[in-house]
């Protein structure tokens, strides 16, 4: 628990209304978007919750939080997929929600964002100024920078415009240890010493805190264009992927959807009619006018000649949202077809995106469960997700999880392309990185984070526990 | 597979947490629907999002959490404007099942007196009384507030702006038939109606704005109907309901259900939005969970209830302006749409398909945006429902409209005070009043 002391001090650095300590505002800091963990999913409350208006204050909390010895939980929107927001041992929630403000550097065509603001905000703002953020997770609408940053996020545009490693320039961030760094630069490129962005993009929350990010802007592309293009079966849509890519297209998205996860946004795609394809591709294109519809047709005839029976090109700015509105929903819709499932994302090389598909629904056929696949196939990433009936338990889950990974990393693919590993994956991240992987990793965080205060019980595995002996308090 | 919203699913009107909580286990925690809520835009708390709500309410249901003020506080912290359950991809009904959840947790929360109030409000004798002492009603609420002086000195500081009440009502104003005494029904101009129409006046129109009442009555009857006053009904409900007072709302009910000859009127309509979502959203299910023992009518009801901008969606013929204004063409107007027609009723389309129509103003369309009125929520919230609303209120005067027109009391009640405060100019009017001073086109 948090001792009386610490938690007196905590009140004092972020001042009336900055920290929660009641049951009721604790409840609302135990959970994010996990839909399962081998390590089960109950909800773990925090000993208080702190919500920070500035850097320093947070600063001063990582000291406080190493003189008394308790952990830290990061925490942006709670969107993530694998738990890294949940408190696994009590501790402190910190929850940049109040730190949130933005500015757009025009001239540097970059912007300046604190940890706390919202993916599509920094997206709308870019655009007001003709410029362009084109990091898109599907929760862009709810996510935060600070937790896309953590997570190393992906999203729907990945296969053209990377991921937001790739747009972050530089960070101001505390480490576990307290000390506060600048990691990076203001520039579009800077070559000065080791490369501590990448180390703490995607460290999950388990290095360091996120306090404030330089972020590179584009021009805004002058148009966009979206093909639909429905498939009788999964495997002709799984081809059909990287053949467009093969073929120099470009696309900005190629999303993938299998007839099950159709099924659940149907209600939101009027294109579709009555009759639910067996899989579809979403591709969008962006750039010069004429060259986007010139690419747009081509994929359309590299798609009909592969088997899609059905296309439709939509270049409405109004079509388009729709559209990608009903992909966005995908995710949390799934819930429509069970009230429980396994969530995993696992993506491989290109090429090799049918077998994973076909495998992936091997694997579900092999332990009698229903498999539904999403995903951004121009990355090669799959959201494969495992549907357990309603009254049955997830006995099997994890067996049917690790199946699944052993293929993923069989066909020379990752565990994880985006969600990252959090609580969820952390049993399985040896399949990938071995042991040596592992240890060197438990190095890297004994280095910045000696204590072991921030966000333990995460990423890695059990034996590499930072805080056993912590028990939260009981509040209640 | 059923994908569209199923009402009957609604858990309005169940009385144990634990089966309320049960519409939370859909619920997979992704916030796409805190992103559309009014209430977490302003205060950024998750216990003020749809999400937090609705995980309070699981807790509360597995015996996590037990009822105490901080928990009726947060689930309180709604506007009830159904952004929630609208955005939600996985048809979770959130916006219902806070409504639910407040009526079984006991009454613990700070706005206790509100719900004696709102359970007059709802009745039908007492009702034209509680109008009469609204006004001094309001510091009487103030009182019932936390002991934060902040709020209580918001709600009682003299610039409040309310409508003056009206010295008559509706009833009284509604043309009647010299020898019995009844009311009469308004004709179309050529004497044979395509339709009947029943106006459901509502408190709104019955005490506060009668003549509106009268203009609405006018409008339907030139778009052609023969228009009746459904005058023996009573509040909706919905006050009594969002007041966590289910036993309230369900007598409202009853008491509407059996006044209404519903197979009479081919239309019933509402001047308030508000009104349309308890009679077409929360009737049927209240009447299912209730033991209502003619259920069937709630649905029969709900079936024929509009509000105004939806009936003449539909009724394309020209209805001419009452009076010619001073400077023609000069005027602008917007239109401020519903939560409760945009996202509980499912139609933000036909207003401003109305209001293109609008003949002598120029019509600004805006896109909707809460007003943070909610019923009660303006009430017990001063501080969070006034900047939720005046970022509306910028919304619709920032388009150079003057005059602001919509179809909901409670949204007419906040934009009052509102408009006025960001423009001393700018107005808000019934939409029936609009179409009366400006003119539709036929199309
Ligand atoms: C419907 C839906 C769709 C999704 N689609 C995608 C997708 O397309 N692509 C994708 O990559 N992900 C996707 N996700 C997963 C999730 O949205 C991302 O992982 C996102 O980056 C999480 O952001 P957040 O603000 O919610 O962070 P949280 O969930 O709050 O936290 C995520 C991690 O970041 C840490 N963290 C948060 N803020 C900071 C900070 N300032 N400093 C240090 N650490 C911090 C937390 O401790 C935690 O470990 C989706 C999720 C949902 C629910
Ligand atoms: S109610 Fe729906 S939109 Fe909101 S968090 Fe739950 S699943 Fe997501
Ligand atoms: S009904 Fe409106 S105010 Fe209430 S939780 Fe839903 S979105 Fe928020």
């Amino acid at each position: 628990m948090i001792e009386p002391n610490a938690l007196k001090k905590l009140g004092e650095i972020l001042g009336p209304g900055g920290l929660i300590k009641d049951a009721v505002g604790l409840t609302c800091y135990s959970y994010d978007a996990m839909p399962y963990s081998p390590e089960g999913n109950q909800r773990v409350m925090p000993d208080a919750v702190a919500l920070p208006r500035d850097a320093d204050q947070v600063c001063e909390i990582v000291s406080l939080a190493n003189e008394f010895r308790f952990p830290i939980v990061p925490r942006g929107a709670g969107t993530g997929m694998t738990g890294g927001a949940r408190p696994t041992m009590g501790g402190l929630v910190l929850a940049f929600s109040r730190m949130n403000n933005m500015e757009i550097l025009d001239k540097d065509l970059t912007a300046r964002v604190q940890p706390g603001v919202i993916t599509s905000r920094i997206q709308q703002e870019a655009e007001r100024a003709g410029l362009f953020y084109p990091p898109d997770p599907a929760s862009s609408e709810a996510c935060t920078i600070g937790g896309n940053i953590a997570e190393n996020a992906g999203g729907l545009r990945a296969v053209k415009y990377g991921v937001t490693r790739d747009y972050v320039l530089g960070l101001d961030a505390v480490l576990g240890d307290a000390t506060r760094i600048k990691a990076g630069a203001k520039t579009v490129k800077s070559v000065a010493g080791l490369d501590m962005v990448s180390l703490l993009a995607g460290s999950e929350g388990t290095l360091g805190l996120v306090l404030e990010a330089w972020l590179k802007l584009l021009p805004l592309p002058e148009s966009r264009c979206t093909l639909l293009a429905l498939f009788e079966t999964a495997d002709q849509a799984a081809s059909a992927a990287p053949a467009i890519l093969t073929a120099r297209l470009d696309p900005t998205a190629l999303e993938f959807m299998d007839r099950y996860t159709i099924e659940c946004v149907a209600d939101q795609l009027d294109e579709l009619g009555t009759n639910i394809p067996g899989a579809m591709l979403l591709v969008e294109l962006d750039g010069g006018i004429g060259d986007t519809k010139r690419r747009i047709r081509d994929v359309r005839s590299i798609c009909t000649d592969l088997g899609a029976y059905n296309t439709r090109i939509s270049d409405s700015e109004e079509a388009r949202e729709q559209l990608w509105k009903a992909r966005k929903a995908i995710s949390p819709a799934l819930g429509k077809l069970a009230p429980f499932k396994i969530d995993e994302d696992v993506a491989v090389p290109r090429s090799r995106l049918a077998e994973l598909v076909r495998g992936a629904g091997e694997i579900g056929l092999k332990n009698g469960l229903k498999c539904a696949c999403y995903g951004h196939a121009g990355d090669g990433n799959l959201h494969v997700n495992y549907l357990v009936p309603a009254g049955e338990k997830p006995a099997g889950a994890e067996k049917v999880a690790r199946e699944l990974f052993e293929l993923a990393i069989s066909l020379g693919g990752t565990i994880s392309g985006e969600h990252g590993i959090g609580t969820a994956k952390r049993m399985y991240l040896e399949l990938e990185t071995g042991r040596a992987g592992l240890d060197i990793m438990a190095s890297v965080k004994q280095a910045l984070d000696p204590k072991g205060i921030m966000n333990p019980g995460k990423l890695l595995p059990k034996d590499y526990d930072t805080m056993p002996g912590y028990v939260r308090k009981n509040t209640e | 597979m059923t994908t569209k919203r199923d009402k009957s699913a609604s858990p309005v009107g169940l009385t144990s947490i634990s089966r309320i909580a049960e519409s939370t286990d859909a619920c997979r925690r992704c916030g796409l629907c805190s992103s559309v809520c009014p209430v977490f835009d302003v205060l950024g708390l998750e216990c003020a999002s749809p999400r937090g709500k609705l995980q309070l309410v699981a807790a509360a249901g597995q015996g996590d959490l037990s009822c105490t003020k901080e928990l009726e506080k947060a689930l309180c912290l709604c506007v009830g404007c159904g952004a929630c359950s609208e955005r939600c991809p996985n048809l979770v009904m959130a916006k219902e099942t806070l409504l639910a959840a407040k009526q079984v947790l006991p009454g613990k929360r700070p706005g206790r007196v509100f719900r004696i109030a709102a359970g007059l409000m709802s009745r039908e004798k007492t009702i034209s009384h509680a109008a009469g002492i609204a006004k001094s009603l309001r510091p009487l609420w103030a009182s019932s507030l936390p002991d934060d002086q902040g709020l209580v000195m918001r709600l009682a500081k003299p610039g409040a702006r309310f409508p003056k009440l009206a010295e008559t009502n509706l009833k009284k104003i509604w043309p009647r038939n010299e020898k019995n005494g009844k009311p009469v029904s308004l004709m179309p101009r050529d004497g044979s109606p395509n339709a009947i129409a029943g106006i459901f006046p509502g408190c709104i129109h019955t005490y506060l704005t009668p003549k509106a009442g009268i203009s609405l009555a006018r409008v339907l009857a030139a778009a052609g109907f023969r228009v009746d006053l459904l005058e023996n009904t009573g509040c909706c409900g919905l006050p009594a309901l969002s007041a966590g007072n289910t036993k309230q709302a369900q007598k409202a009910m009853a008491h509407n259900l059996d006044v209404i000859d519903i197979e009479k009127y081919s239309v019933i309509v509402t001047p308030c939005a508000s009104c349309a979502a308890m009679l077409k959203v929360h009737y049927p299910a209240l009447a299912s969970k209730t033991g209502y023992n003619q259920a069937g009518i709630a649905e029969r009801l709900a079936a024929k209830v509009q509000v105004l901008s939806q009936v003449l969606a539909k009724h394309t013929g020209k209805i001419a302006q009452r009076e010619k204004v001073t400077k023609e063409g000069t005027e602008t107007i917007a239109y401020h749409t519903p939560c409760h027609l945009a996202k509980a009723l499912g139609d933000s389309t036909s207003g401003p398909k109305v209001m293109q129509r609008i003949e002598n103003a120029g019509y600004r369309q805006t896109k909707p945006a809460c007003c943070g009125q909610g019923g009660l929520f303006g009430v017990e919230n001063p501080e969070i429902s006034g900047k939720i609303g005046s970022k509306a209120a910028k919304i619709l005067l920032g388009t150079g409209a003057s005059t602001v027109a919509t179809e909901c009391s409670g949204c007419y009640l906040q934009l009052y005070d509102l408009l006025w405060r960001e423009n001393r100019k700018a107005e808000v009017i019934w939409l029936a009043e609009a179409i009366e001073r400006f003119g539709l086109a036929g199309t």
